[in-house]
């Protein structure tokens, strides 16, 4: 049994603030558009969909109540298609498509829909007052400090400069805006329009191509304060006591943006293939997800792909393009020394620093940029891993076919 | 009967009185059986038609009630109560503080005096709360800094009246509010300018014939700035207020559980956040940490009692000489003056005498300016303290202390000079931290008079004064020294004339020990990082640069002239210290030393690690830390050994207070009963084999079967027998 990516779109991201193109548009609609747009494009009869599943990092208020299944229903899909919400945190989008993946390849499903949604300028992150970020005795026993936090500290033991975090930043945003101005996310990415068909947004609104190490430099520390005044780095230090201080490197230039967006993968068995009608572009060849040290968080990619990569049988030579998570530049930095991977096959259009980081969906729109640079350049196999809160990560390898 | 009672009486005009009556010379406090008297004359009240409101007042005017009593808890606590039991005390009070609230008729708390702790909790639970406006009249909730927390409703009904934001310091720093600052801050409902009108205004409100039920006890209850998770104020509150509290206190349970309950507490309704807080009350209270804490409490209570003893010969100080106008001398001086002496204060250099009142005249300024020191109080200081040129001006004086250099020929001299001069009954005290008491008090034609006087850096906030007894020192002459610390305000222990006395000595071995890591290789973060994390906030090699590393040189040379035996001569950290005082690196007076002291504070200096390279494979910070703390317990068993201490409360308290040895340990002793005797030896039996006879615990079996609680003598040794 296999399980085939047929096809995957994703909104453009639309900054997260409320001036963003985005903001007008509730989550519902934003995954129903990429429900939409699967169907469209494939023509697709729905009731061949056995599920749709989609990772929602906050999901409470508007985009709360299992938003997968609303948004299948409000998208005309068969009704016999259930749906689910889930949340790995940042790791959602990944996640949702590795359990659809699973499905399939267990043979309980023949099609499923995986992605995920997060409008994060209408449902801000910590909306749903997780016990991890409000519980004090949770938090004192599980070590919550926010991600920048941990961010820092990375590039502090690492020894990652303020210049290598937005060296990396600005090859973030020049890929992005490379990879815009050659048309390569013309296929993935579907235009919001507004209920008369008007375009709200075609393009990643959180980009700045005119950005220079000098404009990156020019920008403040964003956690040193909240370190500082409220105890963080010293409960940092509590657990990694061989540091002496953290240096706050990681500004709003190095880090991901804040964007709303959604995103969603066509997976299905051979079977599904020949009964749609559609071809196959890739193969997931398989999955991994882990837990990692809790406080500071985001250096589980590494590890995950270690363990993804003994499971199949694999090594990083046969790996041809990665994409990890750009949540902070530190964090891409780490998996690239830990790894020895060279820069030149990592995030190959840019990532969540140039264009944004939707939280649920972003995992999905990874394997969707990691499966059509693959194809653009005529190679074979991608690897994509995200870090995720509370200490996690997952991966998951594709090939093409 | 010992306890305070709760008088009921009708009133004529339906207004009933409720009478804290504590008896004469004791504490106002609230015992478990007061809560069943509590019980019975609110019965009584709600069963007497004829009476339609109450007003619960103390009978003992400027106390209304000082909170629970602690000799009780710590009893229970010391007794090893487990944590239901412990809850059920809670319980117990809060059961009978919310029957008062549900009563039905309107109560009044006419607070006419300070009221702390369970008081301040009866307050919380009547329908109204008045205050008799006075200076000292102060009301707050100060359990947290006994390892406790309010147990009576108070970090319930708190959160309810003003909200969760404001609730949370008062109960996690447990401050104390003036009556105006309590009113403003809502947690009294009205002042009144006298005690009449405390009455008036309490009659007043009760002739409104107001509603007695509580704003949470109506439906549609909201926490005044919201509850729960999703609270405009919980990012605050809880997220960054958690961090803050573990930044500091990770070793101190109190407030992750006061979060816990005014989290949890404040979701629900009233009667299901007071089980709540009676549970998280009782898993704190069976805990070590909270039993050494109020243990520690209760040692300091004990210590700064007079104490009856007929040697003393009453000696009273008015008039103290300071010899040597350094900043020990100066901080003696002024605070000595603070605590209404009048203070003699020479120094070879009449310009030292002048600049030391010039600063201390600085100090107070600033003081005033702060609002902290009314202008005369100052200006009152300053007068007591007058500046002498000659060593005739300490005739008068009850007693003399020199603080002058470290060096005993000077001291000598100086106590010579004293003897001759003062009057017959003077004592005479050095304030040496290392000479001998005896080879300073042998200058002298009256050793049995002369003692030490170690007091602490800075004088006017260090609150102990280790007294020095020499081997001819008479017992009048020590009861005489405890009743002048006494008068200090400050808390006494006494120690025997011997090396560093106690305190120093067991200090040294704590930063020693941090040398001799740092010289093996082990990260010079780690060592400081791994101490904080303990509790340790001086961590050693800061700690070391304050007291400078040329002292230490000093210190060392003058121990290898007495010919002290080896284990004194700190062998284990000497090549750090030489290698470093080479270097010119002194400590914080060079602005360099184990740290750099630049514009951006200071910052471990980078070339420790080139001078002793880090070790490939780093101990774990916990080990790192057992090791600090644990030879400071080592060395404090060989002191009492050796009776350079007295008793495990002089040892644990002087530990605490002198060194900043951890309060959550209890002291150096109460550490090993908090580890475990078997654990502790074990683990200083595994440390002597790596690291030295330091930490052996040989001849000392005996000593600690004495002092630690379920340690016997075989246990120091038994641990040695090969693993299997």
């Amino acid at each position: 049994m296999e399980a085939f990516v047929y096809d995957h779109v994703r909104s453009p991201r639309g900054r997260g603030r409320a001036d963003g193109a985005l903001h007008a548009v509730t989550p519902v609609q934003l995954g129903s558009r990429i429900l939409d747009a699967l169907r469209e494009r494939s023509d697709l009869d729905t009731a061949l969909v056995g599920d749709v599943i989609f990772g929602v990092v906050s999901p409470v208020g508007e985009q709360g109540a299992n938003l997968a299944r609303i948004a299948a229903l409000n998208a005309g899909y068969h009704e016999e298609v259930p749906g689910f919400q889930i949340n790995r945190y940042c790791a959602s989008g990944l996640e949702a498509v590795n359990i659809g993946a699973a499905r399939v390849l267990s043979g309980e499903l023949d099609a499923v829909v995986a992605g995920g949604v997060e409008s994060m300028s209408r449902v801000p992150i910590f909306s749903d007052g997780g016990a991890c970020y409000s519980d004090p005795a949770v938090q004192w026993d599980t070590w919550y400090v926010p991600q920048g936090i941990g961010a820092d500290l990375i590039a502090t033991m690492d020894g990652y400069s303020r210049e290598d975090l937005d060296g990396f930043a600005l090859a973030s945003q020049t890929r992005a805006a490379e990879a815009w101005a050659a048309n390569r996310f013309a296929r993935a990415v579907v235009p919001i329009t507004n209920a008369l068909g008007e375009t709200m947004l075609d393009r990643d609104e959180h980009m700045r191509p005119d950005t220079t190490l000098d404009s990156l430099g020019q920008l403040k520390p964003a956690f040193a304060g909240m370190g500082a005044r409220d105890g963080f780095d010293a409960v940092m230090l509590q657990r990694y006591p061989e540091v002496e201080r953290i240096e706050h490197r990681h500004t709003a230039g190095n880090s991901s943006g804040i964007v709303d967006g959604a995103a969603g993968i066509l997976i299905g068995s051979e079977a599904f293939g020949k009964a749609a009608g559609l071809t196959p572009r890739a193969r997931i060849v398989g999955a991994a997800s882990l837990g990692s040290e809790p406080a500071i968080m985001l250096t589980g990619p590494s590890e995950a792909t270690r363990r993804l990569l003994k499971r199949k049988g694999m090594t990083l030579e046969d790996i041809d393009l990665f994409e990890i998570n750009e949540a902070f530049a530190s964090v891409v930095l780490r998996f690239m020394r830990d790894l020895d991977v060279p820069h030149e096959k990592v995030n190959v259009a840019g990532g969540a620093i140039a264009m944004g980081h939707p939280l649920g969906a972003t995992g999905a729109m990874l394997v969707g940029t990691v499966l059509d640079e693959l194809e653009a350049r005529g190679l074979g196999v991608g690897l994509v891993s995200l870090c995720a809160a509370a200490g996690m990560a997952g991966a998951m390898i594709v090939e093409r076919v | 009967m010992n306890e305070t009672r709760l008088d009921y009486e009708p009133g004529r005009d339906g207004v009933a009185r409720f009478w804290l009556i504590a008896p004469e010379g004791m504490p106002c406090v609230l015992q478990s059986g007061f809560f069943d008297r509590l019980d019975k004359a609110v019965a009584a009240f709600q069963a007497d038609d004829s009476q339609t409101g109450g007003i619960l007042m103390s009978a003992r005017d400027g106390v209304f009630a000082d909170g629970a009593d602690i000799r009780e808890i710590a009893g229970l606590m010391e007794r090893g109560d487990g944590a239901r039991a412990l809850r059920d005390w809670s319980a117990r009070a809060s059961r009978s503080l919310r029957q008062l609230e549900l009563c039905g008729k309107p109560l009044v708390a006419a607070v006419n005096g300070r009221a702390l702790g369970g008081g301040l909790e009866l307050a919380l639970a009547c329908h109204r709360r008045i205050l008799l406006a006075r200076p000292g009249h102060d009301v707050g909730l100060p359990e947290a800094t006994l390892g406790l927390l309010p147990g009576g409703g108070g970090t319930q009904r708190l959160p309810r009246m003003i909200g969760i934001e404001a609730a949370l310091p008062l109960l996690l720093e447990g401050r104390r509010l003036s009556p105006e600052e309590a009113l403003r801050q809502g947690l009294v409902d009205e002042l009144a300018a006298n005690a009449e009108g405390l009455l008036a205004q309490a009659r007043r409100w009760l002739a409104d014939a107001p509603d007695a039920v509580k704003p949470w006890d109506r439906k549609g209850f909201r926490v005044p700035g919201g509850a729960g998770p999703l609270s405009p104020s919980a990012p605050v509150s809880f997220l960054a207020g958690t961090a803050r509290v573990k930044a500091r206190q990770s070793r101190y349970p109190a407030g992750r559980a006061i979060l816990s309950c005014v989290f949890e507490g404040t979701i629900v309704p009233m009667d299901k956040g007071l089980e709540i807080e009676s549970i998280q009350f009782g898993q704190l209270a069976a805990g070590a940490v909270a039993r050494n804490l109020v243990r520690g409490f209760m040692r300091r209570s004990a210590l700064r009692k007079p104490r009856p003893d007929g040697a003393s010969t009453g000696l009273r100080v008015g008039r103290l000489g300071v010899v040597g106008a350094g900043m020990m001398g100066r901080g003696i001086a002024n605070h000595a003056a603070s605590r209404g002496m009048e203070v003699r204060l020479i120094d070879r250099d009449p310009q030292g005498t002048a600049a030391a009142i010039e600063a201390i005249a600085g100090d107070r300024a600033r003081e005033v300016e702060k609002g902290r020191l009314c202008e005369r109080t100052a200006a009152s200081i300053l007068a007591r303290i007058s500046p002498a040129a000659t060593m005739d001006a300490l005739a008068d004086c009850d007693l003399v202390v020199e603080a002058a250099f470290e060096n005993l020929q000077l001291k000598q001299d100086i106590i010579a000079d004293a003897a001759r001069v003062a009057g017959a009954g003077a004592l005479l005290a050095s304030n040496t931290s290392t000479l001998s008491i005896e080879a300073i008090a042998g200058a002298s034609d009256r050793a049995d008079r002369v003692l030490g006087l170690h007091f602490f850096s800075p004088v006017e906030r260090m609150p102990l004064v280790e007294i020095v007894r020499a081997k001819e020192t008479s017992a009048a002459a020590v009861a005489d020294a405890i009743a002048f610390v006494l008068q200090l305000d400050k808390i006494p222990i006494v120690v025997s004339d011997s090396p560093g006395f106690y305190t120093s000595r067991v200090f040294c071995t704590y930063i020693d020990e941090a040398m001799a890591m740092l010289a093996e290789g082990i990260a010079p973060a780690l060592i400081e990082n791994a101490a904080r994390n303990w509790g340790l906030p001086a961590s050693p090699l800061a700690v070391a640069d304050e007291v400078s590393l040329d002292l230490q040189v000093h210190v060392i040379e003058q121990a290898r002239q007495r010919g002290l035996p080896d284990r004194l001569l700190r062998g284990h950290a000497w090549p750090v210290i030489e290698r470093m005082v080479a270097l010119g690196r002194l400590g914080r007076k060079s602005r360099a030393g184990f740290y750099d002291y630049g514009g951006e504070g200071k910052r471990l200096w980078p070339e420790l690690a080139r001078l002793w390279p880090a070790l490939p494979q780093q101990p774990d910070a916990d080990e790192v830390a057992r090791r600090l703390l644990y030879v400071q317990s080592v060395e404090t068993l060989r002191c009492l050994a050796e009776g350079v201490v007295p008793d495990a409360v002089s040892a644990d308290v002087g530990a605490v207070l002198g060194i900043g040895f951890p309060a959550w340990t209890g002291g150096t002793i109460s550490l090993i009963e908090t580890v475990g005797a078997d654990a502790f030896a074990r683990e200083c039996a595994a440390l002597a084999d790596r690291h030295g006879t330091r930490f052996s615990l040989d001849g000392l079996e005996e000593t600690m079967s004495r002092v630690v609680p379920g340690a016997t003598p075989s246990q120091a040794t038994r641990e040695k027998q090969p693993a299997e």
